[in-house]
Order: structure tokens, then C-alpha cells, then sequence
């Protein structure tokens, strides 16, 4: 066997993987790569120039002039980058409404409603509110006088909280963190909830109105393991010291109520989640409709009609992993809430090559999911995503 | 020979320290480092296609190839300004390359992946062959591919870095983090197990056969 087995050693040497190069798309490669480094340097930069900029601040300049220096510096080194890399760069949203007097700034620059916000970029609102929008995933609140700084996109929104207060909603995740704030070294990790994180000095304060979050010390990468809290909660720790402060109460007295949302910002938000109305009969916003639409998409958005006789395949498939979801063993006094994306590759025959889910699911749901989903055969090649909701 | 310091006595001399010359790529690598993106630019043209090839052999022909290119060059660029020069350049890629395909491969797993992705598909570059020697010989690196994919993570990468990259087992030692004589192990039982493999691979089991046909036509002609 050895003649034979250096005889395929050689072969494969010469020939596993020769090619490699000339299949890769060096062009995109090349766009996701430097678009990528770049978005970390800008992070990169604003997680160390805001110090800078807060010492001028406290050495006693105005905040008007504060503002007005900050957009000289950050005119002058923020520079546009290349529409393609713009296209790869991960979005953190978009700033959806802007309320009352004075402007909002990113990266020093005043900016109107419809603005994007992406990696590195700085928030900063004078007198107004600034309500930033990552569709299906987060809609949350600056509330006036505040600064925070966009440290993280990829999966979870992550914003430092360089002052004031951020009031966010979030959609729950199957696993992981949709959103946290960071104040200095500390974090609040969001899993799905409403909350506000405010800033007093040194001094972080949450308000919980819903779900639970999970607060300690940044971890440099990865979720945060810190300590729990579920709510109503209010709760108050020293950032440089979240384990060693953390103060909690859950009564529901001392929980900070949730602002309602304007009209401006509810209907936008609706406008973004529900399909236009077929009649011209437009939906009348009511503030907190939005807040409550968020919470609708879990669990009953995409949920199949029952009586349709011949679902389509991605109905099929949906019904299918839910109805592996819905016999997971769960305690009766919880909850649970799942929302991830069903990506699969098409064959040209319209059978599934692979599919994966994103977020991941639990082990048992794929082998559960993994017949319904290879018996079905699609129209057409290619690749589908197949959003799936799901809550017992 | 530097002459005998004998040779200096009773004259003046001034010795001053000569620091080694830098080469080109230790000036691209220091440029990079200080975040000279051209300079990096200039490092990632001139080695992308070895961390292609040993991505692609890595991974067995499996998807995501330009995503873990990608992922080894960002964080190339993310740890260039911890490059002491300590080892050769290929060899700090190469340990790059493996840890970042380690890490892909463990996230891979525990994301389900319902079907068998297309392995070796056309990993084979072919030359001008006649087609059936041509079509066989496509089968049996792709059988061989195969074969790899289910070897350990660790003796995978030691032989493949050994057996088709040529590296040495001192230098595989420095990219695995591991002793010489442990990759000299993985190297030896990887073999091994490929070897058994073989007999149960239907492609490959008349393997010795097939060569000595192979070979006694080389001969005939």
C-alpha cells in the first residue's frame, strides 16, 4: 500500500487545492476585507477619542462650544468612505426621528432623520431626542443631552454610553445578546426587554421594564456572563465595579415607567412592520403602538394559515420546525421565545443541499427539523431565507 | 572569517554596532504594522494564494473559503503589531491560518449542517491528461480529500502541513504551539489512520493496484 499511498500523496500535493486561488473572488474578498479593517479602526478610534473630547468638556468649555469643537475634529478626520466599502460595512441603523430643540451630531456633524449610524460612529443629541431604528431588531431612545459611541454591530448592537441615557427595545434572540450599552468597563447585556440605561457620572441606573438583562464587566469579546436581573427591576452600580455595587429592588414603584413614544416615531415604526394598507385608509399611530408591534413580530408573524391545504414549501418547513420547537420540554412557569432565519441552498432541482440556521438553534430542534425540511422540494434553485418566530 | 582581534593591536579602532539589514518585507511588515494600509496591502497580495491553498486543503473543499480568508487577514492585521520577527513570516500566517480555521471548523460544528456540503468537488486542477487517467486520477484526490476530512482536527493539520505543504516538523512544532516530538505522533497515527482508511475507501481500495498498472504502462512505454 505505501508505493501506492506516496504515489497519491504526490497527486494530491500537486493537485488538492492548486486551484484555490483562482476560485476565490479576490475582487469581493478584497471589499469585505478592507472595508472591515477599516470599520475597526474607525471603532477603534472612536473608543479612545471621546475621553479626549469629555476632558475638554470638563475643563470648563460650554457645551455649545464642546459641540462646536467636536465637529471641527471630527469634520476633519471623519472622511467618507468608498461606496463599495459603504455597501459591506455592517449598518447599526438608521436615526429614525428626531424631537425638540438643538441638533443631533454624528461624528460631530448635524444630521437630519433618515440618517444612518454605522460602526464608530458617535451620537451625540443637544436639547432633542434621537430615536434610532435597526429594523426587526432594536428601537431605542437617546434622550436629550446624551453621548454614545456605536462599538459594535455584527450580531449585537452595542453602543458606549459616553452620558445621559438610552431607552431601547429590543426583539428577542434565540441565543446571545441583541443589544448592550456599555458605560466605561461595565456592560448591560440585553437579551430581549425594555429598558432605559442612564448615565450619572460614574453612576449607571436601569430601569427594567421587561425581560431580564444581565450586567457586569465588559468582556473584551463573546456575551457577557454577569449578574442576572429580571423584571420590574431598578437598578444602580459603579461602572468601574458592576459586581461589587450592583443595588437592586424590584418594586415596581421604584421602576422608572417607560416613556411613552411620540406619534413621529410610532407610525414610522409602523410603517416599517406592517404592510401598507390596501385600502388608502391610513393607520392611525397611537403613541406606544410601535412598542407593541415590536413585541407582535415574536411568535405570530410568520405563523402559516392553518387552513391552507397545500402550504408552500417555506410554510411547510416554518410549520415543521416550530412544531419541533413547540415539544421541547419546558418548565410551565417559563417562557420561550425563539426567533431566528432558516438560510438553505437549493440544488438545481429544487431540493435543499444544506441549511443552517442562524442564530443557531438547539441540537435536538435541527435533528428534529432535518427530514421536514429535506423532503421538501422548492420551484426553483438558489438560496432561501426563512424567518422563523416562535413562543409557548 | 572576521580576522583575529591580535590583529588590532596598538591601532585605533571604532566599532560601532551593525544592526542586519532589513528586507523588503521586514520594512512591509513594520509598515503594516504602524498601519500603513498599503503596506498591507502589499503583504496580503503577495501571500493570499498560500493561505488560499492551505485554507482550501484545511477545510477539505468545503464552502466559506473566502470567509476564512478573509477572517485570516483581518486578523492578521489585528496582531501584525505583535510580530516580533521571532519566527518567519509564513510561519506566523501559517499559525494564523490554522487557528482561524480551527476556530471556523469548531463554529461550523455546532451550527447544524443538515446535508453533506459538496466535498473535493472540483478541487482537482487538472492538466492535459488523456480523460480517463484524467477522470481517475479527479476521483481519487477527491476520495482522498474525503479521507482527510475525517482525520482529528489536530492530526489533520499536522499532515496536511507536513505531507502536502512540505513544512518541516520543527516548524509545524512552532505553528501548533506543540512539542516536536508530539507532531512527529499526530504525523505517524494520521498516516496511519489514513492508510487503513484507504482499504475502505471504494475509490481508492485498488489503489496499489491501479498504480502498478500505472506505472508498468509508464514503463512499457
Amino acid at each position: 500500500m505505501t508505493d501506492g499511498f506516496d504515489k497519491l500523496l504526490e497527486e494530491a500535493r500537486a493537485e488538492l487545492g492548486a486551484d484555490a486561488a483562482d476560485r476565490v473572488d479576490w475582487d469581493a474578498v478584497d471589499a469585505k476585507l478592507f472595508a472591515r479593517i477599516d470599520a475597526e479602526r474607525r471603532a477603534e478610534r472612536a473608543r479612545f477619542t471621546p475621553n479626549r473630547r469629555r476632558g475638554l468638556t470638563l475643563a470648563g468649555v460650554g457645551l455649545a462650544a464642546a459641540v462646536a469643537i467636536v465637529a471641527l475634529l471630527a469634520g476633519k478626520t471623519r472622511e467618507p468612505p468608498a461606496a463599495d466599502e459603504t455597501a459591506t460595512v455592517e449598518s447599526a441603523g438608521n436615526v429614525v426621528t428626531i424631537e425638540g430643540g438643538g441638533p443631533v451630531l454624528v461624528d460631530g456633524k448635524v444630521v437630519a432623520g433618515g440618517a444612518p449610524l454605522r460602526l464608530g460612529d458617535v451620537l451625540e443629541t443637544g436639547g432633542a431626542r434621537a430615536t434610532v431604528e435597526r429594523p426587526g431588531k432594536v428601537t431605542l431612545t437617546l434622550e436629550p443631552g446624551s453621548k454614545t459611541v456605536v462599538t459594535h454591530v455584527q450580531g449585537a448592537l452595542i453602543l458606549a454610553l459616553e452620558r445621559g441615557a438610552i431607552e431601547a427595545q429590543v426583539v428577542p434572540v434565540a441565543a446571545g445578546e441583541a443589544f448592550a450599552v456599555d458605560v466605561d468597563g461595565s456592560r448591560v447585556a440585553v437579551h430581549g426587554t425594555h429598558l432605559r440605561v442612564a448615565r450619572e457620572g460614574q453612576r449607571v441606573v436601569v430601569d427594567l421594564n421587561e425581560g431580564v438583562v444581565s450586567v457586569g464587566k465588559a468582556p473584551r469579546a463573546g456575551s457577557l456572563l454577569g449578574t442576572l436581573v429580571n423584571a420590574p427591576a431598578h437598578v444602580e452600580f459603579m461602572a468601574s465595579d458592576p459586581a461589587g455595587t450592583l443595588e437592586q429592588t424590584h418594586d415596581p414603584s421604584a421602576v422608572r415607567a417607560a416613556e411613552p413614544e411620540s406619534p413621529a416615531a410610532a407610525s414610522r415604526a409602523v410603517a416599517l412592520q406592517r404592510p401598507a394598507p390596501s385600502a388608502g385608509r391610513a393607520p392611525t399611530p397611537q403613541p406606544g403602538e410601535a412598542r407593541s408591534e415590536l413585541r407582535s413580530t415574536v411568535g405570530t408573524s410568520t405563523r402559516p394559515a392553518v387552513n391552507s391545504p397545500e402550504p408552500s414549501p417555506e410554510e411547510a418547513i416554518s410549520n415543521a420546525v416550530r412544531a419541533c420547537m413547540a415539544e421541547r420540554p419546558r418548565a410551565d412557569n417559563v417562557t420561550v421565545v425563539v426567533s431566528t432565519t432558516l438560510r438553505l441552498d437549493l440544488a438545481e432541482d429544487g431540493t435543499v443541499r444544506f441549511a443552517r440556521f442562524d442564530p443557531p438553534v438547539a441540537p435536538d430542534v435541527n435533528a428534529c427539523s432535518a427530514t421536514a425540511i429535506y423532503r421538501e422540494r422548492f420551484g426553483r434553485s438558489g438560496s432561501v431565507a426563512i424567518p422563523i418566530d416562535f413562543k409557548n | 572569517m572576521s580576522p583575529p582581534l591580535a590583529a588590532f593591536a596598538g591601532s585605533s579602532v571604532r566599532l560601532r554596532e551593525v544592526k542586519p539589514r532589513m528586507s523588503d518585507e521586514d520594512k512591509l511588515i513594520e509598515r503594516a504594522a504602524a498601519d500603513d494600509t498599503a503596506a498591507f496591502r502589499e503583504l496580503y497580495n503577495r501571500h493570499r494564494a498560500d493561505v488560499a491553498r492551505l485554507v482550501y486543503r484545511m477545510l477539505g473543499g468545503r464552502g466559506d473559503l473566502e470567509d476564512v480568508i478573509q477572517e485570516v487577514f483581518v486578523q492578521v492585521h489585528k496582531s501584525l503589531k505583535d510580530f516580533r520577527g521571532q519566527s518567519k513570516l509564513s510561519t506566523w500566517l501559517h499559525r494564523v491560518t490554522v487557528n482561524v480555521v480551527l476556530m471556523h471548523r469548531r463554529a461550523a460544528r455546532s451550527r447544524p449542517v443538515f446535508a453533506d456540503e459538496p466535498l473535493g468537488e472540483g478541487l482537482v486542477h487538472g492538466v492535459e491528461v488523456p480523460p480517463d487517467e484524467d477522470v481517475e486520477r479527479r476521483e481519487r484526490v477527491r476520495a482522498f480529500a474525503r479521507l482527510l476530512d475525517r482525520l482529528a482536527d489536530k492530526k489533520r493539520i499536522v499532515f496536511v502541513l507536513h505531507e502536502l505543504e512540505g513544512i518541516s516538523p520543527t516548524e509545524i512544532a512552532k505553528i501548533v504551539g506543540a512539542p516536536v516530538l508530539t507532531v512527529r505522533t499526530r504525523l505517524f497515527y494520521a498516516r496511519r489512520e489514513i492508510e487503513a482508511m484507504l482499504r475502505d475507501e471504494p475509490s481508492l481500495a485498488g489503489l496499489e493496484v491501479r498504480f502498478s498498472k500505472v506505472s508498468a504502462a509508464d514503463g512499457d512505454a
